[in-house]
C-alpha cells in the first residue's frame, strides 16, 4: 500500500508528507508566538511573502529542468534598484519602469542559458557569477547610493486588498495557477520535465533540449524580476542587496516541497507549502530573536536535511562491474 | 620448475552466477596453473567476463567457491585480490588520463625518499625497467592521454605486472594492438609463464591461441564445453564447442523474397577512423540484421545512422533520396526510429510515468486548444500498452518500477506512435526475461509484415541469424561479408566476425 | 626540472603566470604609484587572504568537488579571533586552535555530506556555508570584538616587503605543492579526481581522500580568516562572503581543472594574485571600485568557457 502511494507521489496533487511538515511548522509558530495569532496576522504573512512564492517557483522550475539560478536573488535586487530608480515617484512611468526591469531580467535569463545549454557550463558556477556581475552592475549604476523612489499607485500591488484577498497573494496565486498549467498541460511542459529528468534521452527524442534550457532560465529570471517589483513595492524604496537572501531560500523552499536537486521530479504544488515553511520557521526564528542568524542557518540546514534524505531514499547507483 | 609445473595456484570450483534471473555461468570451474597459460574463449555472452571478474574479485558469485593454494579465500575487491596476486587487465581501460605513464604504472607503490617524499626520478626509472620485461617501449614521462591505444594497453598490462601478480588476467589485450605489438606481448606472455606466473588470456581471435597458450578452455552459456591441451583441438573444433546450437522455431518465420524497393540505403559511409567505407542495403519490410563481435563499429553506425554522431563521408539514401541525417530530429524527419542498447539512460525517463513516456513523441497530436487533453493522452498511453502487452499497475506508474522486459517494451512503443519507416534496433533484447524476448520477435516480424523495415544490431548470435532477412558482419569498421537469411550459419558468422572474410564465402550473396 | 606529470600540471597555470606578468607591466608602465615599495607591499598583503583561500579550494577542485562554504568559514574565524583571543592569557592559541578546529568540523561535515549521503558537493558545501554564516553572526551579530593586539604585533611583524601573513601564505604553498605532487596523499587526491572508480580499484581509499580534502579547505580557510581578521583588525561576520566565489575563480584562473585531477596549486596562487591586481590596478587607474564585480564575474565565466574549450579541442583529435 504504501509502496503504491510512493510510486504515484509525484501524482498526487497533495504532496501529503509536505503539508505534514507545513502543519508542523504552524504548530512551531504559534508555540513560539505563544498562540497569540490571529487569522489575519496568517493572511500578512501569505500575503508579504508573496516575492519568496513567485521567485521559489521560478526556481522549482529551472531545478525541475535540471538546472539551477543562483542569480535569482541579484536580479530581484536588480530590477528594486532599476524600478525606483526609473520611476523616481511619479505614476507615468510606471510602465517603463516594469517594462525596463523585466527586460533586463528576460536578458539576463537568456545569458544564463545560452552559456549553460551551449556551452555545457556547470549552471551553478555560471549563475553565481552572474549574480557578481549583476551586483557590480547595480553598485556601478548607483554608484553606491540607491536613488529614486516609487510612485504610490504602485503600491497598490502590496498594500491593495480584492475584498478579503490581498492583491500580493492574488499575483502569486495567479502565476502559481498559470504555471501549473503550462507544466501539466502543455507539450513544453512536459519537455521540461522529460529533459530534466533525462536530458540524453530528450535528446535522442528530438526534443529541442536547447531551446527549452534557455527558455526555462529565461522564464525564470522574468520571475524573478517580478518578485523583485513586488517586493520593491511592499519596502518602497530602493536599497542594494535587498533580494540576496532570496536566492537560497528560494532553494531551500523547492526543495522542502519535494523537488529533488537531479531534475525532472517536483511539483509547484509541493513549492507553495515549502515557500510556507521557509517562512514560518524563519517568523518562528524572527520571534526567538535571531533574525538574521536564524534565516541562514534554517536555509543550510533545510537544504542540507532535505537533500541527504531525497538522496538517501533513492538507492544508490551501483556502477556495473562486469 | 618443472616439478612444480602442475601446481594450481588460483582455482574456482562450481562457479554460478545470475543477474537479475538470467543465468550467466552454471557451475563452471577453472583452475590457473603455475607456468600454464590458459586461453579462454567464448562467443559473447557466454560468460567469459563474468568469469574473470568473479576471479579476481570484481564480482561475488552466488554459488561456488574459490581456492588459492588449496586454502578457500574470499575477495572483497579487485584490490584485495590484487594484493593476493591476481591481476586483471581489462578491456577498458583504467588508466589516469593526466598523469604520466610512470605515475599510472606506480600507482600506489611510488619509491619515497627519506622524507617521504616521492621521488619522481627513482619512479619513472622503475616504470621504465618494468616496460623493459615487458619488451614494449612506451615513453614513461608521456601523459596518458596523449598515447595511442596500444601504448595504453601496454601501460595497462606494466601497471598490472608492476605488482608482481601471480596470476594474471588479460581480457582481448591484442584487440588495439596490430601484429608485431601482439607479437611482442606473446613473448612477455610466454616469458612471465616460464617465470611461473599464470596467464588467463581471452581472445576472439582464434589464431592466436597457438601462439601463447598452453591449455584451451571453451564457454558457452555459461557452461563449459571443452578444456584441452592446445594441441589436441583444432580450430573448427574450438569454434564448434563455442556454437553448436539448435535453431528453435521461437523466430516466427520470415517473408520469402526481399523486396527490390530500397528505403535505406548506405553508399560508402564512413566514420573518422571507427567505419570505413561501409555499403549497406535495407529493402522496404524486411528484416536487416548487423553482427560481428562487440566493438567492430555497431555502436557507432547505429548511431551515425540517427544523426547522434554523423557519418563524415559518403551518402546516406532515404528511399532514393539522398539524405543529410545531421541530429536526432533530421533523422526523425526522415522516418528513422532508433531504440538504444541502453535503455535506462537513452530510451526512457525513469521518474516519469508509463503513460508520460509511451505519450513523449506525440505530445502535440494529444493537445486540444493547445492543452494537453486528458482523455486523448489516457487513451493513447492505454492503447500503447494493450498494443505491446506491457504489465504494469496503470498508466501513471513510474517505469522505474517496471522489469526490464516492460521497460524495453514501452521504449518500442513509444517510437512506434511516432510511426517511423525505419526502425534501428541496438541490441534490442539485452537484458529482459524469455517472454518479452518472444513478445518483441513477434512484434518486428509483424512491423515488417506492415512494410516497416528494421536494422538491427545484435551481439546475440542466435537472435540475428533467427530474425534476420540478410546479415551483415562488422570487422574493424568495415562490413566483413553479408549472408543470406537463409545460409547463414553461426560457423561462418563467427568466421567473418574473426576477420576470416572469403573462408565464409561471402562473395556468394550478390550485392542488391 | 620537473620531471612527470608535474610538468604538465604547471603549463596548465602558465597562462595565468602570462596574464600576471603583462597586468604587472602594464601597471608599472601606466601608473608610477604601482612599482613603490608601498603599493607592492599593499598588494601582497591584500591578496594573501585569497591566496591562502585558493590553496583550500584547489585540493577540493583536484579530488572533483568544490568548496563553496570557504567564505562563511573565514567570516566565522575572524569571529572567533574576535571573541577569544583578546582573552587573558590562554586568548590567543585558545582562539587559533578553535577556528582551526571549527574550520575541520565544517570540512569534515561537507565530506561526509559528499561521500555518506551522496549530496552533490556545491550544495552541501552551498547549505553549510550558510548555516556557518548564521552561526557566525550568531556569535556576533556585528563587526567589531576584539582582537588581541599581541596577535596582530606577531601577525603583522615585517621582513622585508613581506609580513607574518604574507610569510604564512607562502608557506602553506610550499607545504601544498610538496603534499600534492610529491606525497602518496597528493597523488591520491589527483587518482581520485582522475577517476574516482578506477582510483578506489587500484587501493586507493577514495572517501577517506574526499573528506580530508574538505578538511583540508576547512582549516585553511580558518588560518585564511586569520589573515583578514588581521588586517581589518575585527571580526565580520559577513566579511567573508566573497572569497567562497573567488577563491573558485582564482583556481580556475590558475588552470585548476573543474572537473579533477589536474591543475597546480601554484597556479591558484597566480589566480589570487591576477584578482588582487584587479583591485589595485582599478585604484591605481581610478576607476570606480565597484567594476571589481562585474571583471570578476566575467573572468570567471571567461576562465571556464576558455578551459572548457581547450579540453574540448583535445579529445576530439
Amino acid at each position: 500500500m504504501l509502496t503504491k502511494w510512493n510510486e504515484n507521489r509525484r501524482y498526487s496533487k497533495l504532496p501529503l508528507r509536505v503539508y505534514g511538515l507545513l502543519l508542523a511548522a504552524i504548530l512551531l509558530f504559534f508555540f513560539a508566538a505563544q498562540w497569540k495569532v490571529s487569522p489575519s496576522h496568517l493572511i500578512n504573512i501569505v500575503r508579504q511573502n508573496a516575492p519568496l512564492g513567485i521567485v521559489a517557483i521560478a526556481q522549482t522550475l529551472v531545478l525541475l529542468m535540471g538546472g539551477i539560478d543562483l542569480s535569482v536573488g541579484a536580479v530581484m535586487s536588480l530590477t528594486n534598484i532599476l524600478s525606483t530608480a526609473l520611476m523616481a515617484g511619479n505614476p507615468d512611468n510606471i510602465l517603463l519602469g516594469v517594462t525596463v526591469s523585466l527586460g533586463f531580467a528576460l536578458l539576463i535569463g537568456f545569458v544564463n542559458g545560452i552559456i549553460v545549454a551551449r556551452f555545457k557550463m556547470p549552471p551553478f558556477l555560471i549563475t553565481m557569477a552572474m549574480a557578481t556581475i549583476i551586483q557590480g552592475g547595480y553598485y556601478v549604476y548607483t554608484r553606491g547610493i540607491p536613488r529614486g523612489s516609487l510612485p504610490d499607485a504602485f503600491r497598490v500591488i502590496s498594500e491593495g486588498w480584492l475584498g478579503p484577498v490581498p492583491i500580493a497573494g492574488l499575483v502569486w496565486l495567479s502565476v502559481w495557477g498559470a504555471l501549473s498549467l503550462v507544466l501539466y498541460k502543455t507539450p513544453y511542459g512536459r519537455h521540461v520535465y522529460i529533459t530534466g529528468a533525462n536530458p540524453q534521452t530528450a535528446y535522442l527524442s528530438g526534443i529541442p533540449t536547447m531551446g527549452i534550457t534557455v527558455s526555462v532560465y529565461m522564464l525564470c529570471s522574468l520571475l524573478a524580476g517580478l518578485a523583485g517589483l513586488i517586493l520593491t513595492a511592499f519596502i518602497g524604496v530602493p536599497s542594494t542587496g535587498v533580494g540576496d537572501s532570496f536566492t537560497l531560500n528560494s532553494i531551500a523552499a523547492s526543495v522542502v516541497g519535494g523537488t529533488s536537486f537531479v531534475g525532472g521530479v517536483g511539483t509547484l504544488e509541493g513549492t507553495f507549502p515549502g515557500v510556507l515553511i521557509m517562512v514560518l520557521l524563519q517568523s518562528t526564528l524572527t520571534i526567538l530573536n535571531i533574525p538574521e542568524a536564524g534565516k541562514s542557518i534554517s536555509q543550510g540546514v533545510v537544504i542540507a536535511v532535505m537533500v541527504g534524505i531525497n538522496m538517501r531514499v533513492r538507492k544508490p547507483k551501483r556502477r556495473k562491474t562486469a | 620448475m618443472q616439478t612444480n609445473q602442475n601446481e594450481v595456484i588460483l582455482a574456482g570450483c562450481g562457479l554460478c552466477k545470475q543477474f537479475s534471473g538470467n543465468p550467466v555461468l552454471t557451475g563452471v570451474s577453472i583452475a590457473c596453473r603455475r607456468g600454464n597459460v590458459l586461453a579462454l574463449v567464448g562467443e559473447n555472452g557466454a560468460g567469459k567476463s563474468t568469469l574473470m571478474n568473479i576471479l579476481s574479485g570484481g564480482l561475488m558469485p552466488d554459488d561456488g567457491r574459490l581456492e588459492m593454494d588449496g586454502e578457500e579465500i574470499v575477495f572483497s575487491s579487485p584490490h584485495a585480490a590484487k594484493a593476493r596476486g591476481v591481476a586483471f587487465v581489462h578491456q577498458e581501460l583504467s588508466l589516469m588520463e593526466n598523469m604520466t605513464v610512470g605515475e599510472n604504472i606506480m600507482l600506489g607503490q611510488e619509491p619515497l625518499t627519506g622524507r617521504r617524499l616521492i621521488s619522481q626520478r627513482a619512479l619513472h626509472r622503475e616504470a621504465e625497467r618494468i616496460l623493459a620485461e615487458i619488451g614494449y617501449h612506451v615513453p614513461v614521462e608521456r601523459i596518458v592521454s596523449e598515447l595511442t591505444p596500444a601504448q595504453k594497453q601496454m601501460t595497462e598490462i606494466a601497471k598490472a605486472w608492476a605488482g608482481k601478480p601471480r596470476v594474471m588476467i588479460l581480457d582481448e589485450p591484442t584487440s588495439s594492438l596490430n601484429k608485431t605489438e601482439s607479437d611482442q606481448l606473446f613473448r612477455f606472455v610466454r616469458r612471465i609463464r616460464d617465470e611461473g606466473v599464470s596467464v588467463v588470456l581471452i581472445t576472439h581471435r582464434l589464431e592466436e591461441i597457438p601462439l601463447a597458450c598452453d591449455d584451451v578452455m571453451v564457454l558457452k552459456d555459461g557452461e563449459m564445453t571443452a578444456h584441452e591441451r592446445v594441441d589436441r583441438i583444432t580450430r573448427d573444433e574450438i569454434i564448434c564447442r563455442m556454437v553448436g546450437r539448435e535453431i528453435t522455431n521461437t523466430y516466427p518465420a520470415r517473408c520469402k523474397a526481399l523486396s527490390a524497393d530500397l528505403l535505406l540505403e548506405l553508399r560508402d559511409v564512413s566514420l573518422g577512423r571507427e567505419l570505413s567505407h561501409i555499403s549497406m542495403a535495407v529493402p522496404r519490410g524486411s528484416v536487416i540484421g548487423v553482427g560481428g563481435l562487440e566493438g567492430q563499429g555497431q555502436y557507432e553506425l547505429a548511431r551515425a545512422l540517427f544523426g547522434i554522431r554523423p557519418f563524415t563521408a559518403g551518402e546516406v539514401l532515404v528511399a532514393g533520396q539522398p539524405a543529410r541525417i545531421r541530429s536526432p530530429r533530421s533523422a526523425m524527419r526522415h522516418g528513422i526510429a532508433y531504440v538504444p542498447d541502453d535503455r535506462k539512460l537513452e530510451g526512457l525517463v525513469l521518474p516519469l510515468s508509463v503513460g508520460e513516456n509511451i505519450s513523449m513523441l506525440v505530445l502535440k497530436q494529444l493537445c486540444a486548444r493547445g492543452l494537453l487533453n486528458r482523455r486523448k493522452t489516457e487513451a493513447c498511453a492505454l492503447e500503447g500498452m494493450e498494443s505491446l502487452r506491457i504489465r504494469a499497475h496503470s498508466h501513471r506508474q513510474p517505469v522505474a518500477s517496471l522489469s526490464g522486459g516492460n521497460q524495453q517494451k514501452i521504449v518500442f512503443t513509444k517510437w512506434l506512435q511516432f510511426k517511423p519507416k525505419l526502425l534501428v534496433l541496438h541490441e534490442p533484447t539485452r537484458g529482459i526475461d524469455v517472454q518479452s524476448k518472444l513478445e518483441i520477435y513477434e512484434l518486428i516480424r509483424s512491423l515488417t509484415a506492415q512494410g516497416l523495415s528494421v536494422l538491427i544490431f545484435t551481439s546475440d548470435m542466435l537472435e540475428l541469424i533467427g530474425l534476420s532477412d540478410r546479415i551483415y558482419v562488422l570487422y574493424e569498421g568495415a562490413v566483413s561479408g553479408q549472408l543470406c537469411g537463409e545460409d547463414a550459419t553461426e560457423e561462418k558468422i563467427m568466421q567473418l566476425s574473426a576477420g576470416l572474410g572469403n573462408a565464409a564465402g561471402g562473395g556468394e550473396v550478390p550485392h542488391v | 626540472m620537473f620531471k612527470g606529470s608535474l610538468r604538465k600540471h604547471l603549463w596548465q597555470a602558465m597562462p595565468a603566470f602570462a596574464i600576471l606578468a603583462a597586468m604587472i607591466a602594464f601597471a608599472s608602465v601606466f601608473s608610477e604609484k604601482f612599482a613603490t615599495y608601498a603599493n607592492i607591499k599593499n598588494v601582497i598583503s591584500q591578496s594573501s587572504t585569497l591566496a591562502i583561500a585558493a590553496i583550500g579550494q584547489t585540493f577540493v577542485l583536484l579530488q572533483g568537488g568544490i568548496d563553496l562554504s570557504v567564505g562563511s568559514t573565514i567570516s566565522l574565524s575572524t569571529v572567533i579571533l574576535a571573541q577569544v583571543s583578546s582573552v587573558p592569557g590562554v586568548g590567543i592559541p585558545l582562539a587559533l586552535i578553535t577556528a582551526v578546529l571549527a574550520g575541520a568540523l565544517v570540512g569534515l561535515i561537507n565530506g561526509l555530506g559528499v561521500v555518506r549521503f551522496r549530496i552533490p558537493p556545491m550544495i552541501i558545501t552551498l547549505s553549510t556555508g550558510s548555516l556557518v554564516k548564521g552561526i557566525a553572526l550568531l556569535i556576533q551579530p556585528k563587526p567589531g570584538g576584539n582582537i588581541s593586539v599581541t596577535l596582530l604585533d606577531i601577525l603583522t611583524a615585517k621582513a622585508g616587503v613581506l609580513n607574518t601573513s604574507s610569510l604564512m601564505a607562502l608557506a602553506l604553498y610550499a607545504l601544498a605543492f610538496l603534499t600534492l605532487h610529491y606525497t602518496r596523499y597528493g597523488r591520491q587526491v589527483y587518482a581520485v579526481g582522475n577517476d574516482a572508480l578506477h582510483a578506489r580499484q587500484s587501493g586507493v581509499a577514495a572517501d577517506r581522500v574526499v573528506v580530508t580534502t574538505y578538511m583540508v579547505s576547512g582549516m585553511v580557510a580558518a588560518v585564511a580568516g586569520m589573515v583578514l581578521a588581521m588586517r581589518v583588525f575585527s571580526g565580520d561576520p559577513l566579511i567573508g562572503d566573497n572569497y567562497s566565489m573567488d577563491s573558485v575563480a582564482a583556481a580556475v584562473v590558475g588552470g585548476v581543472s573543474l572537473i579533477g585531477g589536474s591543475g597546480s596549486v601554484l597556479g591558484a596562487l597566480a589566480g589570487a594574485l591576477v584578482l588582487g591586481m584587479i583591485n589595485n590596478m582599478m585604484n591605481m587607474l581610478k576607476v570606480f571600485a565597484y567594476y571589481q564585480y562585474i571583471i570578476k564575474g566575467a573572468i570567471l565565466v571567461l576562465a571556464l568557457l576558455v578551459f572548457r574549450i581547450k579540453r574540448r579541442a583535445r579529445t576530439t583529435c
